[in-house]
């Protein structure tokens, strides 16, 4: 699990260009939106198409995909149990 | 999600619900040129309660244009009236009226409706937007993502006419939903429309040259055709007459023969939308159509 936090970390700091962070700068329970990370819409999006490119994970429902951006943690637990790449 | 704010701009067409009603009822009953010609002797009202939008448009003929100051405040006449003519357009179409239009490269939309793969329409505040959706028909369903502010009335009204051809809308939502139908849409090989001139549900952009000075342009609709790899357009429909329409629509692309980076390519492909919109504005000034410092939003 912990390894799939880290490349997860690497994925999104690379997917969505943030240029001056650290895997070890995003905190794994901290919400990616709102005030965790500050992610926004278009962030949402980009993480929706990493899901499914890299994972093979199709998110169609808005309210589970707001489950599962809750955190690095939430992400990475679902994709362990859900991925088909 | 951080809220964004449309301090700028509320997404809503003035009136009440009640008096939206009553419009489409007397337009059933009355030529559409009756409503122009009252509209002309309101337009000289609003230029003068309207102080925000007035100086707005005056400083965009005066400044961007560079028309001297008479023929300034002319044009500042004819763009109001020119807006109140086309909300009465979208009232009239709601009454049941039809308009003429003209299709400049329609191949283009064609082919991309013709396809399997889903592709992105830019649209902007500039001309009637809405009436592409009367005349872009395709067996494709559109999915025209807006800011949710208009009243009951209108959305009734707007998915009432464009349901039928077969178009949907989608509100900009807090909770982010309208990005997963989006995404969705494209997935199923359908079309998105997105307005692609004004900051909406998230506040990232890329500054483009416009009219000679930089101005911010969101990049929503840039990262999804980047990531979703569907192709794009930019579709405006200008008025030219009391019935007659005139659409004109417009590739937007990066060269592929190069590796560019995504932030490169989004800047590419905003860049390009610029330019057309430009190109645009510049043989339809009066239709200019956003009521704010366009290059302060």
């Amino acid at each position: 699990m912990d390894e799939l936090i880290l490349e997860l970390k690497n994925e999104i700091i690379e997917t969505l260009n943030l240029e001056d962070m650290q895997p070890e700068d995003i905190d794994t329970d901290a919400p990616l939106f709102g005030e965790g990370l500050g992610l926004d819409s278009i962030d949402a999006l980009e993480l929706i198409v990493l899901m499914e490119k890299n994972y093979g994970i199709k998110l169609r429902d808005a309210s589970k995909g707001k489950e599962i951006f809750k955190s690095v943690r939430v992400m990475a637990d679902y994709i362990e149990k859900n991925r088909t790449k | 999600m951080p809220e964004i704010k449309h301090n700028l701009w509320k997404g809503k067409t003035d009136g009440t619900p009640w008096m939206h009603k009553t419009l489409i009822w007397l337009m059933r009953w009355t030529n559409l040129n009756v409503f122009y010609g009252i509209m002309a002797l309101v337009v000289p009202f609003y230029m003068i309660f309207n102080r925000h939008g007035y100086r707005s448009i005056y400083s965009f003929f005066r400044d961007r244009l560079e028309y001297p100051p008479l023929k300034s405040f002319f044009n500042v006449y004819a763009n109001h009236f020119r807006f109140g003519q086309v909300i009465l357009d979208r009232f009239a179409v709601f009454a049941g009226k039809s308009f003429n239009f003209d299709i400049d490269n329609y191949s283009l939309f064609e082919s991309l409706a013709n396809s399997d793969k889903g592709f992105i329409i830019l649209g902007s505040h500039v001309g009637n937007y809405e009436m592409a959706g009367y005349s872009l028909v395709s067996k494709k369903t559109i999915n025209a993502l807006l800011f949710g502010g208009e009243t009951r009335a209108i959305m009734e009204n707007r998915n009432n006419q464009l349901g039928g051809n077969n178009i949907k809308m989608i509100s900009v939502q807090d909770d982010m939903s309208h990005i997963f139908l989006l995404n969705n849409a494209l997935s199923d090989g359908q079309i998105v429309s997105i307005p692609s001139d004004r900051m909406l549900g998230s506040s990232k952009h890329v500054n483009c040259m416009f009219f000679g000075e930089k101005a911010k342009f969101p990049t929503g609709a840039y990262v999804m055709s980047i990531d979703r790899e569907v192709p794009m357009i930019a579709v405006f429909v200008m008025k030219l007459s009391g019935k007659k329409y005139k659409i004109l629509v417009r590739n937007v692309e990066v060269r592929q023969e190069q590796n560019f980076s995504k932030r490169e390519k989004i800047s590419m492909l905003a860049s390009c939308f610029a330019s057309n919109l430009e190109e645009v504005v510049r043989e339809y000034p009066t239709q200019w159509f956003n009521y704010f410092d366009f290059w302060k939003q």
